[in-house]
């Protein structure tokens, strides 16, 4: 169909706009990635905006060499991967159940879920509850609270009851019980929506510095953007200098004089953001087909 | 097909768990992390933990002990220091935690679950101290202070800080820490604004450091240098200093300048003068000050870059030798310009404190600092520890002389350690150079 000119040009505006857009928000991440690959002395001169002036990877193995960050990135993935697997599971588990339209008190206990959604006690209970569970310190006090999510309850809840109960009556015919219905025919259909939530739940995981930052306070127990944190709010270099474990090679090397905190403190922010924005173009498809998997009956 | 399919997902199912529990099971083995921000209270605080000999060196274990700093902190519980204290002596394993959130947060959610072990080293806080008291979780420490013969450290404290901390019962309920053993004279002789000059720049502009006594000197001086060119071939910068607020020393470096001019800049931006008390902005020194370095802002004698540049460009310019003059602290120049060094092979090996410049009509300097003797942190000791209870003690300062080492690499080496007199860490700092 052809456009006349009035609509060329809403279109051009609409496209000019989205770029601005675009830019706006890749920018920022360009410009880090140019400082972090820039050598820290050069980059204090200014002038480094799209693409590293003097190019060097050397903040990358000052972070890279970090023990604390490894140990730290070790405890990111792990609850990520944790958090996500066992959270996705329970809150199916629970909205399974509650997809039972003849189980008892159903109405109830949904009620009970959507309270606890809209209301909660705030900190100082959470964390009282948290340490009368001997959570406080430990590595579950990362996995514990976000097992159940009553938000993606609901969602999994409608996405359960627009399966067609033909094939979840057939399966109980053939023998099945719900536990094998769950998961052999309600578990694969659900892909698309568990991948979504999946995704939501691996970015809450990711980057989540607050419980971290309150809930432990061994060294060896925070996550990488509390680690982040704490740089990001460091003066000098001796937070992130001192736990490396090459820092005899670096101190031979003529590249530490023109370290700064600066460009230190780029190097992590790419390392702790990058990994989790690359799972998003294999989720992708899950993704857009989740969203819109509810919205057209057949 | 789907049978390999299926097994690649297993497999990678069970690594994943598998990591997830090594991560969650995984102890403080890999924990080699450098004190952080506040290196010098983190320091004083594995200072304020040693103990003399208790009875538990007696069964051969060292004597657990955890102090939790109120600041955010990168903790190394593997420290040379710490590992000194528990093998060789006092026999002390001290650990150190700290929050990397909010401090009054952490301390709220602590009181609400049982508070503290040990004890806790909080800078000097109303806030602090009043949640401390209604917690009723602390022990009330007043009879420590006097007992000279038992705890020679505690008691020495000066009383005239002890007085201020009873409530009105009497009790003391922290044992106060960064003071100043003499608080009719603290901190005696020195501040940390200053003029610095390069005496290698000096030299060669065919003057000496006695011709910039005056403002015009410094003048001369500064047109001088500026016809110099640096080791990259571009001129050098005549003056400069760092205007960035943010920056991390907290002294306004243009108060040299203004103190120069007779303004005083420290306390409330208040001067006694005469029988007068006058604001700093009403006093028209202040004016005439940033007249002229707005005069020499536009005769190109200042960085034209002063006003924008953050404290690593500034500190950049200055390692690289691009500037003659620095005027303010010389914690904003970064003292590990020199420190390091051992020769003429760098900029920093030249520079030279110079008196603060006459300034015509001006009589005195004013004030650009005020030293508070008055503690600065305060210690609070749980009810729960029984450890403490036997062994005050373990809450003072151990060795002057390596405590004192210990601030020596400090970013702010004046910052004494609890209790250390402050002329005594200065008196280090000064040997290491």
């Amino acid at each position: 169909m052809r456009k006349n000119s009035a609509e060329k040009v809403a279109y051009g505006f609409i496209v000019a706009l989205l770029a601005l857009l675009c830019i706006s928000v890749v920018y920022p991440f360009l410009y880090m990635l140019a400082i972090s690959l820039n050598d820290g002395a050069d980059a204090a001169r200014g002038g480094v905006y799209v693409w590293p002036r003097s190019f060097t990877t050397i903040n990358y193995e000052i972070v890279l060499g970090n023990e604390v960050i490894r140990h730290s990135y070790l405890i990111t993935i792990g609850r990520t991967v944790l958090g996500t697997v066992l959270g996705l599971f329970v809150t199916l588990l629970a909205a399974y159940g509650l997809s039972y339209r003849n189980l008892p008190l159903r109405s109830a206990i949904l009620a009970y879920v959507l309270i606890t959604m809209l209301f909660n006690g705030g900190l100082v209970p959470f964390y009282i509850q948290l340490n009368n569970m001997h959570l406080l310190d430990t590595f579950w006090v990362f996995i514990f609270p976000g097992l159940f999510s009553a938000w993606n309850m609901f969602v999994m809840l409608k996405f359960i009851q627009g399966i067609p109960e033909a094939l979840i009556e057939s399966a109980e015919l053939d023998g099945a019980g719900p536990l094998r219905t769950l998961l052999q025919i309600v578990m694969p259909l659900s892909k698309p929506m568990l991948a979504a939530l999946g995704l939501f739940t691996a970015v809450g995981h990711w980057n989540d510095w607050f419980s971290g930052a309150f809930y432990v306070t061994s060294q060896s127990l925070i996550p990488v953007q509390t680690f982040l944190q704490q740089l990001l709010s460091a003066s000098d270099l001796s937070a992130v200098l001192g736990s490396n474990s090459n820092q005899e090679a670096l101190a031979r090397s003529a590249e530490m004089q023109n370290i700064t905190l600066m460009s230190i403190k780029m190097a992590v922010v790419m390392v702790s953001a990058l990994p989790i924005l690359c799972v998003y173009p294999f989720l992708q498809k899950y993704f857009v087909k989740g969203v819109l998997i509810g919205s057209v009956k057949g | 097909m789907r049978s390999i399919k299926k097994g690649k997902g297993t497999v990678a199912l069970s690594l994943a768990a598998m990591l997830a529990v090594l991560a969650g099971c995984s102890g403080n083995g890999g924990n080699n992390a450098n004190a952080g921000s506040e290196a010098a209270g983190t320091q004083s605080a594995q200072a304020s933990a040693s103990a003399t000999a208790s009875a538990s060196q007696a069964s051969g274990d060292p004597l657990a002990f955890k102090l939790w700093l109120g600041w955010t902190a990168t903790i190394n519980n593997d420290s040379l220091v710490q590992k000194y204290w528990r093998e060789k002596e006092p026999g002390v394993d001290v650990k150190l935690e700290a929050t990397q959130g909010d401090a009054l947060t952490a301390l709220n959610l602590n009181i609400n679950t049982g508070g503290f072990d040990d004890a806790a080293i909080f800078s000097r806080n109303d806030t602090v101290k009043s949640a401390m008291g209604r917690s009723n979780q602390i022990q009330s420490l007043e009879q420590y202070f006097d007992m000279p013969d038992k705890y020679p450290g505690l008691a020495s404290i000066p009383k005239q800080y002890l007085e201020r901390m009873k409530d009105k019962d009497g009790h003391i309920w922290s044992i106060p820490a960064w003071f100043d053993q003499n608080p009719n004279d603290p901190w005696p002789g020195w501040s940390s604004l200053a003029w610095t000059v390069r005496t290698d720049v000096v030299e060669k502009a065919g003057m000496k450091l006695e011709d910039l006594s005056t403002l015009d000197g410094v003048e001369t001086f500064l047109k001088k240098a500026a016809e110099q060119k640096d080791a990259s071939g571009k001129a050098l910068l005549p003056m400069s200093f760092l205007m960035d607020t943010n920056d991390t020393a907290g002294w306004n470096d243009e108060n040299a300048i203004l103190t120069a001019f007779g303004v005083s800049t420290s306390g409330k931006g208040v001067a006694k003068k005469g029988d007068d008390f006058v604001f700093t902005f009403d006093d028209p020194q202040y004016k005439a000050a940033y007249q002229w370095m707005n005069k020499l802002y536009r005769e190109k004698l200042i960085d034209p870059e002063v006003v924008t540049d953050k404290k690593e460009r500034y500190k950049e310019k200055n390692k690289s030798g691009r500037v003659a003059l620095n005027v303010g602290s010389f914690f904003n120049i970064d003292t590990s310009l020199w420190e390091t060094l051992d020769g003429p092979t760098e900029p920093g090996w030249y520079y030279q404190v110079i008196p603060f410049p006459k300034v015509p009509g001006v009589d005195q300097v004013g004030t650009n600092q005020v030293v508070n003797p008055y503690p600065g942190y305060d210690v609070y000791i749980s009810k729960k520890d029984e450890k403490s209870r036997r062994d005050p003690e373990v809450l003072r300062l151990y060795a002057g002389a390596e405590a004192g080492a210990a601030a020596g690499h400090q970013r702010r080496p004046c910052r004494p350690l609890l209790g250390l007199d402050r002329s005594t860490a200065w008196k280090v700092e000064i040997h290491r150079r």
